[in-house]
């Protein structure tokens, strides 16, 4: 693989993730399939398993419809749509974290009807901001390893674990170099390669991935950073699998220049300190935390504005999946704090299984004719 | 100095022919058909002719609506958000708050003291509270659309339709019309429906007033009385509400000469 292709690869694999699964499988990987970062894919990876992040593909959801109420999100529709269209076949086990009901709901639905993978929950705490939430997820990643070790009948081997705590730190501190030099040279590292990175490092052993990512990023070491004077939008919401929001704003002129999506930044942010479970229980609670986590009432808020700040934010995007709960509560008081900070914003909704409609190309055309 | 503006909208595809960046010299509203581009062509050259002007004579042209992106003879597209705030300032500088409904989506759009968009919402989830809805509703009912408005004024109550699905709501009625409900009264409680949707997507902004009424369904008046009753505010509407985003496309394009 040469570097000079990273854009081009990476968007290969997020194009097509399916693919990349039954190449894994073809290998003989194990593939354990999870669905919310809060799922620890340091231990996984220790036991073996290549983490394969389930983001929900399916274009047309039909047969989930029979299954679950239309006012889920459509990524867990599209996520049963993909297992009921058997996308995910060979995969040996899906992990689980709490987060929203929709997605408990899911594990719960899940497990039931799938008693040959094995199914697991990592009853993550809610609050995430005092020492007996702290105990109670080390416990549960503790409980998470036994588990994982009555299954495979192996013991968890501390070198292991250290060596994937390393890989996984490596990848997170390439993927924040990424963002900054993108800043820096966003004609040459498009918004749109920022996205196909984060899925496709979500998607693969990092293995396969920071090597070509740490030689694609050396090249920009030498380079003079463009001068660009484009507006500068920054993306908050779930996950998003969909490139359109970061082609768009370049079509309108802007940059998508940095994000706290749970498929952006928050996937990479922070690093373990201690190569230990502890350690990784610990990283939860420092790094930026989603909607349906709670550290404290200002904490987003806090977060955002001072995000924003640093890299130099005209206006943020809040894009969120229709009937998200967890964001739509916290919708208003993000969109005050930022406003009182003098940024802008502009709530999108989006149905990750349909093609982008008028109104979003209308909305985010519109919020850049504010912004000019 | 002649410009055009296009607005290529769901339901209708309208010209306004402007001079000058000043006065309106021509103007044409048309259902928009199957083939947009036969009748974007053919509202040109009624606009051009109620102007007395030739297609050579347009200096810019600016399009808006849904369809811009496909209109090959615009110099540049434009967010119809910003061509209701542009047109419907141009028309009544006094306005703060503009209230678009039209065929598929209801805009509200908050304007600064200098006529500039600062702020706006588009509802997205269904076609409640729009132009089609009362489509719907006028099928169901058996009557004109452009009936609604009169009929509704004699109205001597609003009945609550208690639905906001368009589908369940068209099923309201169809029993409100078996229980032998007059139909005024349920016209008004449709345009009730239809106000208290748009004035929840409104809440969301600060709205100041004047709130100004643009877009097709503008021309209905029981709209007017709706969310004058429902949102206690004063609501003024333009001269041929229905051509204020092609207005603003003029005006634009009318902008783009000057630079």
């Amino acid at each position: 693989m040469n570097a000079k292709n990273f854009p081009e690869i990476v968007a290969d694999i997020c194009a097509n993730p399916y693919e990349q699964l039954k190449r894994y499988k073809a290998a003989g990987k194990n593939i354990a399939g999870y669905t919310c970062s809060y799922v620890p894919e340091e231990l996984l990876d220790a036991f073996g398993y290549i983490p394969y992040r389930l983001l929900g593909r399916a274009q047309n959801i039909r047969q989930a419809d029979r299954y679950l109420q239309t006012y889920c999100c459509s990524q867990i529709r599209s996520l049963l749509e993909d297992f009921i269209n058997d996308e995910y076949i060979g995969i040996d086990a899906v992990i689980f974290a709490h987060t929203c009901d929709s997605m408990q709901s899911f594990h719960d639905i899940f497990k039931r009807n799938n008693p040959d993978i094995f199914v697991k929950n990592v009853n993550f705490p809610t609050s995430i901001n005092n020492d007996i939430a702290f105990r109670y997820a080390l416990a549960e990643l503790k409980n998470f390893a036994a588990a994982l070790e009555e299954h495979t009948g192996k013991t968890l081997d501390r070198d292991a674990l250290v060596e994937s705590i390393s890989v996984y730190n490596l990848n997170r501190g390439l993927l924040d170099k990424l963002y900054a030099l993108h800043r820096s040279y966003p004609k040459e590292i498009p918004g749109v390669t920022l996205h196909h990175t984060v899925v496709a490092s979500m998607i693969s052993d990092k293995r396969d991935i920071n090597g070509i990512l740490e030689s694609y990023l050396g090249t920009f070491d030498e380079n003079e950073p463009e001068d660009d004077k484009r507006k500068r939008l920054m993306l908050i919401g779930s996950i998003n699998i969909s490139e359109d929001i970061y082609l768009l704003a370049d079509e309108f002129g802007a940059m998508i220049a940095d994000d706290d999506l749970c498929t952006g930044r928050r996937y990479f942010a922070q690093q373990v300190t201690e190569p230990t479970i502890e350690g990784v229980a610990r990283r939860y609670f420092s790094r930026p935390h989603c909607a349906a986590k709670h550290r404290g009432l200002y904490s987003r808020e806090h977060y955002l504005t001072g995000l924003a700040g640093k890299c130099g934010i005209d206006g943020a995007i809040f894009l969120y999946l229709k009937f998200c709960d967890p964001h739509s509560f916290d919708y208003p008081d993000l969109r005050k704090g930022l406003e009182a900070k003098g940024i802008p914003s502009q709530l999108i909704e989006i149905e990750q299984s349909l093609a982008p409609s008028g109104q979003i190309r209308t909305k985010l055309q519109a919020f850049l004719e504010i912004l000019e | 100095m002649i410009t055009l503006g296009i607005d290529l909208g769901s339901n209708t595809i309208k010209t306004v022919v402007l001079e000058d960046g000043r006065d309106v010299l021509g103007s044409c509203v048309r259902k928009s058909g199957y083939d947009t581009k036969i009748i974007t062509d053919e509202c040109v050259r009624e606009a051009l002719s109620q102007a007395g002007a030739k297609f050579d004579d347009i200096k810019k042209i600016v399009a808006t609506g849904y369809g811009r992106v496909s209109c090959d003879i615009a110099h540049k597209e434009i967010s119809e958000i910003t061509c209701h705030g542009k047109g419907a300032y141009f028309r009544m500088p006094e306005a703060r708050t503009i209230i678009d409904i039209g065929g598929q989506d209801s805009k509200v759009i908050s304007l600064s003291d200098n006529g500039k968009v600062i702020d706006f919402v588009m509802n997205d989830k269904c076609a409640a509270g729009t132009g089609r809805f009362l489509e719907v509703m006028a099928t169901a009912l058996g009557v004109a659309l452009d009936d609604f408005g009169e009929i509704s004024g004699k109205a001597d109550k609003m009945i609550d339709i208690s639905n906001t699905c368009t589908v369940f709501a068209e099923s309201e009625v169809i029993s409100l019309l078996a229980r032998r409900e007059p139909v005024e009264n349920i016209i008004a409680g449709l345009h009730k429906s239809i106000a208290s949707r748009v004035l929840a997507l409104a809440s969301r902004l600060r709205i100041q007033e004047p709130v100004v009424l643009t877009g097709g369904v503008a021309k209905n008046l029981g709209i007017k009385r709706a969310l004058e009753t429902v949102g206690k505010i004063n609501i003024g509407i333009p001269v041929s509400p229905q051509t204020i985003g092609a207005l603003g496309a003029a005006l634009h394009a009318y902008a783009l000469t000057l630079k």
